[in-house]
């Protein structure tokens, strides 16, 4: 918890607003009305497991505690330029794996289908799968500042990534990177 | 020694008691200085003990009360009279006469009048208020800053999102729908560092007028209200100077004849460069740097008897750095700084035809400039994101004043050409020069404006404006879907438009209608009615602008903003003017409003109306305010009751839609709002000043819970300003004194004591959300969490 600074020095007087504003923490009791269907899936053109994972987040109506529970038994689907038809089979508990010939083309056009047990149906927009540029080169580099803030209000060290690769000028792009930790 | 006081004031009152034997009388008689006539009813008081010693006079102004031998306070009042004070030592029976000066005879402190004691209730014109810039400097100032636009807040109708809002909402408009000029300049950016202090530098306003319900013809281009603040002329005939130092900021004032009676100069300046205190007293703030500066000069020309030339010049810059704003997008930064700049330039000429008529022509240039410079962490070199706007207008104003009526015709042209966003990479290596395509457009009116007194009963105001906006190529306007929401996917076709080729154009007509009837020569009903348009808009994402946030002009997507205002009100003075009391109502509908979409990205969007939403607002309210205009006790009261929702439905999609297309708050809806100001005048020493304000939270966005994707919790966000921050309220002192050593000289110092938040009261400004590992913990933002005392000395020398 944070305070605001006591009011004491002389020199305190010139911290003006910048000392005088202080951060507290809130104890606001949201209103866990929350009730949402949460799907969390990727269609690659890579050769790897594709999976989309489908959950409930919800609140306790009675102590506003969020929790999530896998969604099961929904049937799952995704459509390739509108005509093909690819059925998803469930692996665990709320994860549903395309079939293990199956990977996405760029230039095509991709569209999740899916129906609940209880027979309500959700239908996502039409997405074009776009070309990715080649990773030209992945480095790290120790930064021992590299956190702000730091972690636990200590910790600051961390590793800069750095990914080089051309994003083509003209188009407007977003990326997302996933990575995994190993360690030997 | 605290008992050791407590035993001498026993031992006086003993003594005192001792003593007190022997009655006397005090006898005289009370009159009006000016008039001679005596008082009646006048209260006499001694020791400030009125059950006991106090008496009135009688119809003949005289009065007789007995009291103990010894030293008494005398103390005089009476309504419409400046109170007298004296000691009288009582050895015998004594005639004290006193004259007391009237109050009506004294200036008005509290909101002054250019055209008459009355105006309240005479002009046909609602919801004008005006400050005196005398009264401004003796209200409670934070950090010792007079400011203007906080002090604006203590009115009915005006409010922000909280202390640091970067400008002031006014009967239910957004920031940028009140039209700010000094001098007939526009000002984008009214504040220094984020919304803490006004970019008006003090020691030169001279006045400023605020419409709130009747806006004259002759301004245009905002859709709510004009803040119209002055700059003083310099004095012809007399060097002044004037200046003060305070915690925050140094500022000088100096204005000189250069040929007198013929032409003068004023400079004033100011500047806040204290920022490495801060760093002195600890690490915590070694990353802040907050500096601003801002200078305005005047040049006023007396030609002959019937031409003056003004010109005038005005630059403002900020900079400011912390780690609490976060860096431009794709940068890895150290650190990262909003600097914003503001040049003006303006030249108008004044031509008296007959003393009845006169024309008065005004050329401006306005440029504002607003960057975020971020520094990557690697090579200390700096990415820019720069923005301008530029504004220049030409305009002209043809008065004719009659014997019952005042007649104005007037021309104006105005050029804009705005860049909405330049990304410069300096030497990065990671980041790509990008620039938004640049909007040019122009905006001309005219208008006609008849005030008249058709009886002594009934005048009118009525003023009609038509305005025509042109927006100009070269440019690029897609064409989308019908029905369809306008993304990348939707676009039919694009067309492309020639430099000065028009793209598209809007215009109408915004008819300014007052009139006022007086009941009796002291109260009198106004009602009014108001619409006008707004061309030139700010977009953002954030509960108050950003100074960086993006200026757009209508184009072939966004249409003009149309507000159309009713109002009517109460109004009636008392007591030879010295008390004031008006009550307003209003109703306000505004349409082609803009919200953001969820995720909205302006940032160098070419296309920006694929992150847009076009609604409608509706706002009323009611507005109290008693105010004291005189005597030793000046000040205010009021109480507003406002709303304000907005509802956003363009089509049956979720995206297309907030809040599912229903009517929501709008991020600054207040509905009960309490402002007091009070300043008692203590001779001509001293003066001390009280603001209190409540106000009740604004509403703010939280989310309903948290959902769980990609193996973290990330908060979920569903109605936009469900709830509400916790009421505001706050009581700022201030004490003023003149001139200390009491003499009479050319130089005179004054000094102010200000405490801003006396309470201490963490007023809470945002709730904002802070993901911690695997949790997400609210916070409370408190910007002025501590009560903030500052001392500052001001000087003027004639």
């Amino acid at each position: 918890m944070t305070h605001c600074p006591p009011f004491r020095l002389a020199l305190w007087l010139l911290l003006l607003f910048i000392a005088a504003a202080c951060v507290d923490p809130e104890d606001t009791i949201l209103r866990g009305t929350v009730n949402v269907v949460v799907v969390d899936g990727t269609v690659t053109n890579l050769a790897e497991p594709q999976l989309i994972r489908i959950n409930r987040s919800k609140a306790d109506p009675y102590t506003g505690r969020f929790g999530t529970l896998p969604i099961t038994k929904a049937t799952v689907e995704v459509i390739e330029d509108s005509t093909r038809i690819i059925v998803c089979h469930e692996t665990l508990d709320g994860t549903y794996q395309l079939p293990s010939d199956f990977k996405g083309q760029p230039g095509h056009i991709y569209q999740l289908r899916f129906t609940l047990g209880d027979g309500t149906r959700y239908v996502s927009n039409q997405q074009v799968m776009q070309p990715v540029p080649p990773v030209d080169k992945v480095t790290a580099r120790f930064n021992p500042k590299g956190l702000f803030p730091p972690l636990n209000n200590f910790y600051t060290a961390g590793h800069d990534i750095f990914v080089d690769f051309n994003d083509p000028r003209e188009t407007r792009n977003y990326y997302r990177w996933d990575w995994k930790l190993w360690e030997k | 020694m605290k008992n050791n006081l407590f035993l001498s004031l026993l031992l006086a009152l003993f003594v005192s008691v001792a003593h007190a034997q022997t009655l006397y009388t005090l006898s005289g008689t009370v009159r009006d200085s000016a008039t001679q006539q005596p008082i009646a009813r006048a209260a006499i008081v001694l020791d400030y003990e009125k059950l006991t010693t106090g008496t009135y006079t009688d119809e003949q102004g005289n009065y007789r009360i007995e009291a103990r031998s010894g030293q008494h306070i005398v103390v005089v009042r009476s309504l419409g009279f400046v109170p007298f004070r004296t000691r009288v030592y009582l050895r015998e029976n004594r005639t004290l006469d006193v004259r007391l000066p009237s109050v009506s005879s004294q200036l008005e402190e509290v909101i002054i009048t250019s055209k008459g004691y009355d105006r309240n209730v005479r002009q046909p014109l609602l919801g004008v208020s005006q400050i005196n810039i005398a009264m401004l400097k003796k209200m409670p100032a934070a950090l010792g800053e007079v400011d203007v636009l906080r002090s604006l807040q203590m009115l009915p109708g005006v409010t922000s999102v909280g202390e640091a809002a970067n400008g002031v909402n006014i009967r239910g408009g957004t920031t940028d729908q009140t039209l700010i000029l000094m001098d007939d300049m526009p000002i984008f950016n009214p504040t220094h560092m984020f919304g803490l202090f006004s970019v008006f530098p003090p020691d030169a306003v001279a006045g400023l007028d605020l419409y709130k319900g009747n806006v004259p013809a002759r301004y245009g281009g905002r859709a709510a209200s004009v803040l119209d603040i002055s700059l003083r002329n310099p004095d012809l005939n007399q060097f002044r100077m004037s200046g003060g130092v305070s915690f925050m900021s140094n500022k000088l004032t100096v204005e000189t004849p250069i040929v007198k009676g013929k032409l003068a100069l004023l400079v004033s300046g100011r500047g806040a460069f204290n920022d490495f205190l801060l760093r002195a007293v600890s690490p915590r703030f070694d990353n802040i740097r907050a500096k601003f500066g801002d200078g305005a000069a005047k040049l006023f020309w007396r030609v002959n008897d019937h031409n003056t030339v003004t010109a005038m010049g005005y630059y403002s810059q900020d900079l400011f750095q912390t780690n609490l704003l976060g860096s431009l997008a794709n940068v890895n930064a150290v650190n990262t700084q909003y600097a914003q700049q503001t040049a003006n330039g303006m030249v108008r000429w004044f031509h008296e035809f007959t003393p009845k008529i006169n024309l008065q022509t005004t050329a401006l240039v306005a440029q504002y400039i607003p960057r975020i410079l971020s520094t990557e962490d690697s090579t200390n070199n700096k990415v820019t994101l720069k923005q301008s706007l530029l504004q220049r207008q030409i305009k002209s104003n043809l008065n004719y004043q009659l014997e019952n009526q005042k007649i104005e015709v007037g021309i104006s042209a105005i050029q804009y050409r705005l860049n909405p966003g330049e990304l410069i990479p300096g030497r990065s290596l990671a980041v790509n020069y990008q620039k938004t395509p640049p909007e040019n457009a122009l905006e001309l009116a005219l208008h006609v404006e008849d005030e008249i007194s058709l009886s002594d009963k009934l005048a009118v105001s009525a003023g009609l404006r038509y305005s025509h906006f042109l927006n100009l190529g070269p440019s690029v306007v897609r064409r989308y879907t019908n029905g369809e929401i306008p993304d990348a996917t939707t676009v039919v076709d694009s067309v492309v438009y020639g430099a000065g080729q028009v793209s598209k154009q809007y215009g109408g007509l915004e008819p300014r209608i007052g009139l006022r009837y007086a009941l009796t020569p002291n109260s009198s009903i106004k009602i009014g009615y108001n619409l006008m348009r707004q061309y030139l808009q700010v977009i953002t994402n954030t509960t108050t602008p950003l100074p960086t946030a993006r200026w757009k002009t209508s184009d072939a997507h966004i249409q003009p903003q149309v507000s159309q205002l009713w109002s009517a009100g109460y109004f009636r003075n008392s007591k030879n003017n010295i008390f004031e009391m008006s009550a307003e109502v209003y109703w306000r509908s505004t349409q082609h409003i803009l919200d953001y979409k969820p995720g909205a990205d302006f940032l160098l969007q070419p296309y920006p109306e694929t992150q847009l939403l076009s609604g409608r607002s509706k706002a009323y309210g009611l507005e109290v305010m008693l105010s004291k205009k005189k005597g030793e006790l000046t000040g205010w009261v009021n109480y507003t009751y406002a709303r304000t929702l907005n509802q956003v439905n363009q089509g049956v999609d979720f995206q297309q839609q907030i809040n599912g297309g229903n009517w929501y708050r709008a991020n600054y809806d207040r509905p009960h709002t309490l402002n007091a100001s009070l300043i008692l005048n203590q001779g001509r020493t001293h003066t001390f000043s009280f603001n209190f304000a409540y106000s009740t939270g604004r509403p703010y966005t939280a989310p309903e819970g948290f959902i769980r994707y990609q193996g973290r919790t990330y908060p979920y966000y569903d109605e936009r300003n469900a709830y509400r921050l916790p009421d505001y309220h706050r009581l700022d002192f201030a004490w003023n004194i003149y001139n200390p050593s009491l003499k009479n000289r050319r130089w005179q110092g004054h000094w102010t004591f200000t405490v801003y938040n006396l309470y201490g009261r963490r007023n809470v400004y945002s709730i904002f959300y802070r993901t911690e590992g695997q949790a997400t913990n609210p916070y409370r933002l408190s910007i002025f969490g501590a009560p903030i005392p500052s001392l500052a000395y001001n000087f003027e020398f004639k």
